[in-house]
């Protein structure tokens, strides 16, 4: 099967290979705008299947260290009792994900005011890329982290920046890990990555939930806070109220038109979970994907010149079958590793290859027999010819 | 026959290259409700539907007098005071290129010169999605959820110039529009009460903003409306005519009586013409 691998052919005709993908990478022109299938999946990663086909995740238990308070519709004055009620059973930390945008009653502004500026373990959000200022309390806010996420707009949540590197500022889910758990914190911080990509382990039913007009009314148990990472956030009263709500890879829909599928506090609930568990998403680095991809490419290179010079008749489908074959395999390995090992390994520069084989082995027949019938160059091609 | 059609034709070509350099007209009018006029040779020229009206041409719109004009590009142009100009001077309306090719290869284009850039080489150009809800989007420079009114002139501006309808409901959760007011840079509160006619308890939006709580407009009898701006206005402390007047406005704004707060932010700003807060805070309810 492999009689060809360490010919001198097989070796030039893999490496043609990847000079044709360094030229391609070159053009600086964006020729995928004409792509149908690249315009449909734009915001579709083959990652998001292990959620969305092969469970990942799925029974992780509940994060009991998180409790989220749902705000509602509750006015400013609303909100800051709701603070005042979870600040008195002495949590690690408030995180407030809600953006007040401008001023209202000057009571409720007075209260949040105040909590803001006095209350070390309340954390405020805002958006980092709001064209007309930060928030209303953006100023006196001790610690505050941005909300915003990293991705297409409106698109998928994958990825998050710790830190804004121009501003040098934390990202909400940061800022309320800084203040809750500082080794943790650490830990996120030494991994100097510029962006993250978030574990998603738990849907909203995997975190506990408190009604926030309940906790002011009395009806909630409060001491279910004490020494808990609170989150205030906007909590959907069903599937069609989309306030605040995000597409991620849990949607069971992965790709094409779908509602959106999680509220804003949990995501930044998830990215807390896995930096207290530890449970980062590690990425395969580029120079061993790209030393598979040759690899690879170099194996299914010899396998095409075989049928090629002795099954030329069906070298045509052959190489198509091989070609499926090995993306669907490829893709599996991926998702294996993302599911399994929590480790993402872009195969992208693989199936690449692999594709470009046939067309650059077309080429480098021709190439390699003008050069034996002006050089003289050895090559195994010549018998085909001669 | 031919040769004679060969000879003709550089004289069409002539007249259509000619025929080119015409100016097209610049509005087409849709629609005039009272007497706006075209001024041809000093004359008023009453406009109707379907007249053409060129760059050079002089227009007059007399007082509550609406004229409607369709643009090159389809769009409409509505005047509704009272003017005499040129239609040079009128609002521009962009000619846009309608050619669906010309389009088409606009859009390849900008699509051929579209830098591709990761989220890793500048996440901050793909952080425009926020994970938090917004609380306190206020449209109007005015805190304006609950409002007071029994009577007298009241304008509400929408911010950066917004020019927006008005929708009044009767109820807080869903229901029909009773009334609707015309598109504006502003609310005037005293003509939407003049329409709701009955006192009672409304509950108001700007259209399309379906906001989660609707604004509350508390229209009152004067009795009632006395009594309560009498009560806000006991516990102010008479300083001097300014300050006494500045803070009269601040309790009254603080308790959505916003005519009278508009009135005392007014006499505030008249007796300490050179004071920068007195004079922010009308600001407010000026446009």
């Amino acid at each position: 099967m492999f009689k060809y691998l360490f010919k001198r052919d097989t070796l030039f005709a893999t490496i043609a290979v990847f000079i044709v993908m360094g030229f391609f990478s070159f053009i600086p022109i964006n020729t995928h705008f004409l792509d149908p299938i690249h315009l449909a999946l734009s915001d579709f990663d083959y990652n998001d299947l292990a959620y969305a086909k092969m469970h990942k995740n799925e029974n992780t238990p509940t994060d009991t260290n998180i409790v989220i308070v749902n705000v509602g519709q509750g006015n400013r004055q609303d909100i800051a009792a709701m603070i005042a009620a979870v600040d008195a059973q002495r949590p690690k930390a408030i995180g407030v994900d809600i953006l007040f945008n401008d001023k209202k009653d000057a009571v409720g502004d007075s209260l949040l005011s105040n909590q803001f500026s006095t209350n070390k373990k309340l954390i405020g959000a805002y958006n980092i890329n709001a064209p007309g200022g930060r928030g209303y309390f953006y100023k006196q806010s001790a610690n505050k982290g941005f909300a915003n996420f990293v991705g297409q707009e409106e698109g998928v949540i994958r990825h998050f920046t710790p830190i804004e590197k121009k501003e040098q500022v934390p990202a909400f889910a940061v800022a309320v890990l800084k203040v809750a758990d500082a080794k943790s914190y650490d830990e996120l911080l030494k991994r100097k990555q510029t962006t993250e990509i978030i574990n998603y382990k738990r849907k909203a039913d995997k975190y506990l939930i408190i009604d926030g007009m309940d906790l002011i009314a009395g009806k909630a148990v409060p001491s279910v806070f004490a020494n808990k990472i609170v989150l205030l956030g906007y909590v959907s009263n069903g599937v069609n109220d989309v306030e605040d709500k995000h597409f991620t890879p849990m949607n069971e829909k992965y790709t094409g038109r779908a509602l959106p599928d999680m509220n804003g506090v949990f995501i930044h609930a998830n990215i807390i979970s896995m930096a207290q568990d530890h449970d980062y998403i590690h990425r395969m680095p580029a120079w061993l994907m790209w030393s598979i991809a040759f690899l690879l490419c170099w194996l299914h290179m010899s396998l095409f010149i075989k049928d090629y010079l002795d099954n030329h008749i069906w070298f045509h489908l052959l190489a198509k079958i091989a070609q499926i074959i090995s993306a669907v395999f490829f893709v599996y390995i991926g998702l294996l590793f993302f599911h399994q090992f929590d480790t993402q390994m872009n195969m992208t520069a693989t199936l690449a290859a692999i594709i470009l084989a046939v067309d650059v082995l077309y080429f480098y027949e021709a190439f390699a027999t003008w050069l034996h019938k002006k050089k003289g160059y050895q090559t195994i091609f010549t018998h085909k010819h001669d | 026959m031919i040769s004679k059609i060969f000879k003709l034709l550089p004289i069409f070509l002539l007249c259509f290259s000619l025929a080119s350099f015409a100016d097209d007209p610049a509005y087409v009018v849709f629609y005039n409700s009272g007497k706006a006029a075209k001024i041809v040779l000093g004359k008023a020229v009453i406009l109707k539907k379907g007249d053409q009206l060129y760059k050079t041409d002089q227009i007059s719109i007399p007082d509550q007098t609406q004229l409607a004009l369709v643009c090159a590009n389809f769009s409409v142009v509505q005047l509704k005071t009272k003017m005499s100009k040129s239609v040079n001077d009128l609002p521009s309306c962009t000619k846009q290129s309608t050619s669906a090719s010309s389009a088409y290869f606009k859009y390849i284009w900008n699509s051929f010169a579209h830098k591709h850039v990761t989220p890793d080489k500048d996440p901050r150009a793909y952080m425009k999605t926020y994970g938090a809800v917004s609380r306190g989007n206020s449209y109007s420079k005015l805190y304006v959820d609950t409002i007071y009114y029994n009577n007298g002139p009241l304008k509400l501006y929408w911010k950066q110039g917004r020019i927006a309808e008005v929708e009044v409901y009767n109820s807080a959760q869903d229901g029909d529009v009773i009334f609707k007011s015309k598109a504006a840079k502003y609310a005037k509160l005293d003509s939407i009460a003049l329409k709701l006619k009955k006192t009672g308890k409304y509950y108001w939006d700007l259209k399309g903003e379906q906001s989660a709580n609707k604004k509350v407009f508390i229209f009152l009898n004067a009795v009632t409306y006395q009594k309560l701006r009498n009560k806000v206005l006991a516990n102010v402390i008479s300083t001097t005519p300014a300050e006494t007047a500045y803070l009269k406005a601040f309790m009254l704004e603080e308790n959505h009586l916003l005519t009278d707060a508009a009135y005392y932010y007014k006499q505030a700003t008249q007796l300490a013409p050179s004071n920068a807060a007195y004079a922010a805070s009308y600001a407010k309810f000026l446009p």
